[in-house]
């Protein structure tokens, strides 16, 4: 009996594998899926644009395989990008993005299956067992990760999400071509994801585009080439951080002339070990638990902390400097340094070789 | 009903037993009353099989559902004819190489059965294993087609891999030489049956897109489809 279970469940899982890419394959071929333009005119901007300033900076945000749809990412990420929000003046978060599906479409919308998905969702919520086996949603977006990092499917799949982006900018008061620049911030699987619509987006937006990624799991991108910079925070007790360097052949230093490779020999990548993360559990990149010593601070606000280092660094905090960013003075050292005594600390900003050639 | 099962569960044993590289594999199915039909199944559904796997092609030629259909079966047809030409050329090798002299019936039931790993091709879909999966197959059923060959020409390891190798070879070199009529005409019913040349790669496509991404908004490309509109 356990034998069978064990070869039915095998065969579901290479089915589920073998019917990752259909999704983006049938959206391309025109089968199924909505198709609408990002360049098109018909973009409905959100209300409250209208009652801002126009941001001078943008953040994307591509949550890890744990989304379900655009408007629900886990809680734990809500307060970080809440936190991310408040120290970054002068730029807009955009976190209504599901990397996960070409048409932006979530797991609980629309879909064959969404009301088992929606009424899993609920009873996770509510804390009953069977809700755990949203984690089945899990494994389907990793086999999407996989889609994009595929190079038959990639360029599809690659080019469905930067669609997504384009049109969640433009919905948050971006124009395109007015070369506002453009940071992606993907978290665990976004971290594939930003890099293979960088491929796409960098064209499109005019502007400087930027890649941070948080215990990212990537491949070699030709995006790669299309940023100006890639922040690649990294937990140093993250498997799966380690695994992506290992599974995907692009990564491996003795392809010299692969993108990824190209881009970190040009000094575009940035790599930092940022503490002792671990992927998921208590002491993930969004856990608000305190470190060990040295560090004094939480697991959440050392990575926070990380990525606003990785944002002054590229000078997009706007406003308020001084208050916002104070861990760049001498009086209030850089946010790495305050969290940690006795670690490396080497400062994030380096000579960007590219200043020359841009400016 | 109870045919189909039992048809099925026929097609299965044989799949099952050719992927456990039995030699006397073709011996053992020519004991049931319909062999012929069961090895000509395990060729055809393993050629459709594995054009599911490689269905990448069609989907970026945005080729129909209906013309995806067509050429599901159309592929299942010219795999079988593949497998024709290449049992032909064992069948030659063999013939020339040593001493046993089988019936051309008897290789080309190897050759079929060989293909069988082929029946999991739609596994190559898979993303980023996939093509690692294809590698996979395409060796496990090389190594049925020597084992079974090595059993029916009653030779060693050494020159069933000969006969099969130089059959593949042969065939591969007959594919770019005189063959191009024929895959020229094979091209042609490509184009009927699924409606497209089916020559636009993904990677050509990357390059066409990033290229195209690079040119300044159109309002008059926004009525186009999301996919091939950027």
């Amino acid at each position: 009996m356990i034998e069978f279970l064990f070869i039915a469940l095998l065969g579901l899982l290479l089915l589920s594998a073998a019917t990752a890419p259909l999704e983006s394959l049938g959206w391309y071929a025109g089968w199924f899926g909505e198709q609408q333009d990002a360049r098109s005119n018909d973009i409905t901007v959100a209300p409250e644009v209208g009652d801002r300033p126009p941001a001078k900076h943008y953040i994307v945000y591509l949550s890890g395989i744990g989304a379900i749809d655009p408007d629900t990412i886990p809680a734990e990420e809500v307060r970080f990008l809440d936190r991310l929000d408040d120290r970054t003046p002068g730029s807009y978060v955009i976190r209504d993005i599901f990397p996960y599906s070409v048409t932006n479409v979530g797991m609980t919308s629309n879909r064959l299956f969404s009301r088992l998905w929606g009424w899993l969702l609920n009873l996770r919520e509510a804390g009953r067992r069977l809700g755990a086996l949203v984690f089945v949603l899990n494994i389907r977006n990793m086999f999407q990760v996989a889609v994009s990092a595929d190079t038959r499917y990639g360029p599809i799949y690659n080019l469905g999400v930067t669609n997504e982006i384009l049109m969640a900018l433009q919905r948050h008061g971006y124009v395109l071509g007015s070369k506002v620049p453009v940071t992606l911030l993907g978290w665990s699987g976004g971290g594939q994801v930003s890099m293979g619509t960088a491929t796409f987006l960098g064209k499109s937006i005019k502007g400087d585009l930027r890649i941070i990624t948080l215990g990212g799991v990537m491949a070699s991108e030709p995006g790669a080439l299309e940023a100006r910079k890639i922040y690649q925070l990294d937990g140093g007790k993250d498997p799966l951080v380690k695994f992506g360097a290992l599974i995907f052949p692009g990564r491996w230093p003795i392809y010299t002339t692969s993108y990824y490779n190209r881009a970190r020999a040009m000094g575009r990548i940035v790599q930092k070990n940022i503490g002792p993360f671990t992927h998921t559990g208590s002491t993930n990149y969004f856990a608000d638990t305190p470190m060990p010593a040295p560090y004094t601070t939480t697991y959440a606000q050392c990575a926070l902390d990380a990525v606003i280092e990785a944002i002054t660094a590229e000078g997009l905090i706007f406003e308020g400097v001084e208050d916002q960013v104070g861990g760049t003075s001498a009086a209030n050292p850089a946010p790495m340094l305050r969290g940690r005594q006795s670690q490396d600390v080497s400062p994030m900003v380096e000579p960007n070789i590219f200043d020359d050639l841009l400016a | 009903m109870a045919a189909i099962v039992e048809f099925v569960r026929v097609l299965w044993a044989i799949v099952w037993n050719a992927m456990a590289l039995n030699p006397r594999l073709a011996q053992e199915v020519y004991q049931y009353p319909d062999a012929f039909w069961y090895i000509l199944a395990v060729a055809v559904i393993s050629g459709i099989s594995l054009l599911i796997g490689q269905s990448v092609i069609l989907f970026v030629n945005q080729v129909s559902p209906q013309r995806f259909l067509l050429s599901l079966l159309m592929g299942g047809l010219m795999h079988a004819i593949s497998m024709i030409i290449w049992a032909s050329v064992v069948f030659l090798a063999g013939d020339l190489l040593f001493s046993a002299r089988p019936r051309f019936v008897d290789v080309l039931n190897i050759v079929l059965l060989s293909t069988a790993p082929f029946v999991f091709g739609f596994l190559v879909l898979i993303p980023y294993a996939g093509m690692f999966v294809y590698r996979v197959l395409n060796v496990w059923s090389f190594i049925i087609a020597v084992g079974a060959i090595r059993f029916t020409f009653n030779v060693g390891w050494f020159n069933a891999l000969l006969a099969v190798g130089l059959g593949w070879v042969f065939a591969y070199l007959l594919t770019i030489t005189i063959g191009r009529p024929v895959i020229a005409l094979r091209n042609a019913v490509a184009q009927r049956v699924v409606g497209s040349s089916l020559d636009a790669r993904p990677k050509e496509i990357l390059n066409q897109l990033m290229q195209q991404t690079n040119t300044p908004p159109d309002s008059a490309d926004s009525t186009k489809k999301g996919g091939s509109k950027q």
